[in-house]
């Protein structure tokens, strides 16, 4: 009888750590959802949170080449409103909000991509 | 009503061998059967693992010995029908950590307890998947799973744990075992 009630102890016990373990980490995931992140000649220079409290955010870029990006992060999406090369390429791509696409502006090498979070649509598509 | 089984010796070792395959081929069909039902659930490693009705009635009413056997045979041979020989690693690490589990919990628990002994293996079972999982991807992440696993394992185990309890009651209720 005794070894009984101690099984469905530890049942009980499991039961309940899993669902605060799946309960907290519900709040992480919302925490580590979609960073933005900004590369220049392949080198990370800035992470934003792309739900983070600060946005609306402007950044000013100096790429390579001495070309000017700003990238604008607004809560859950991001464009590059200005670039200062002829094609103009990056601005005339418009928003992003998830992660099938990056911007890229050549002639800075910069990207600009969302990383994580439910933002990694192709990947959740091509499985 | 006996409670200890009767040694495998003389003729009635070919009883018992029969015994062993024809469980192994019910527990065989359970768990080809089983593959067939889409469950709504996206975790990898969840499932309602009914084959493990006969794991738990070979264990407690025959022996833990033969109790893995069948256990071995179905686990290679369900890999085999089922054509997925890439998740044979991952059930061999849970199928032996969960079996290890039930023949310590046969040695202390009553017949009217096997209820309770089939979640206590299905968490081992899930744990022993992990830990395959861990060592095969290189990565303790996927640790994340376990409250998942552990909550599914629980609750499946209970499930199979009580349909093994009334197995063992019907076929005793009739006179076999």
């Amino acid at each position: 009888m005794k070894s009984k009630q101690i099984l469905m102890a530890l049942l009980g016990a499991v039961v309940v750590l899993s669902i605060g373990a799946i309960a907290m980490m519900g709040n992480i995931d919302e925490m580590e959802r979609a960073m933005v992140h900004i590369t220049v000649g392949g080198t990370i220079i800035d992470q934003v949170d792309i739900h983070s409290s600060t946005l609306p955010q402007t950044i000013e870029i100096t790429g390579k080449n001495d070309v000017h990006n700003t990238v604008v992060i607004e809560d859950g999406r991001v464009r590059v409103t200005k670039a200062d090369c002829r094609d103009q390429i990056c601005v005339g791509q418009g928003w992003i909000s998830d992660g099938t696409l990056p911007i890229v502006c050549l002639p800075s090498q910069l990207i600009v991509e969302i990383v994580g979070g439910d933002g990694d649509a192709l990947d959740t598509a091509t499985g | 009503m006996h409670s200890t089984p009767q040694r495998a010796d003389g003729p009635s070792g070919v009883r018992r061998l029969t015994l062993c395959a024809l469980l192994t081929a019910i527990a065989l069909t359970i768990f080809m059967v089983e593959a067939q039902i889409p469950l709504p659930i996206a975790i990898p490693g969840i499932k309602l693992g009914l084959a493990n009705i006969i794991t738990v009635y070979a264990v407690f009413i025959l022996s833990p010995r033969e109790g893995a056997m069948i256990l071995t045979a179905r686990v290679f041979l369900g890999a085999v029908f089922s054509g997925h020989m890439s998740t044979l690693l991952y059930s061999a690490g849970g199928g032996l950590l969960s079996i290890l589990c039930l023949i310590v919990l046969s040695k202390f628990l009553t017949h009217e307890q096997i209820w309770l002994a089939s979640p206590v293996a299905a968490l081992c079972h899930n744990i022993g998947q992990l830990l395959v999982a861990a060592a095969v991807m290189q990565t303790s992440v996927v640790f994340a799973y376990l409250p998942y696993l552990a909550l599914a394992g629980v609750a499946s185990g209970l499930f199979t744990g009580l349909c093994a309890q009334l197995v063992i009651k019907r076929l005793k209720s009739i006179g076999v075992k």
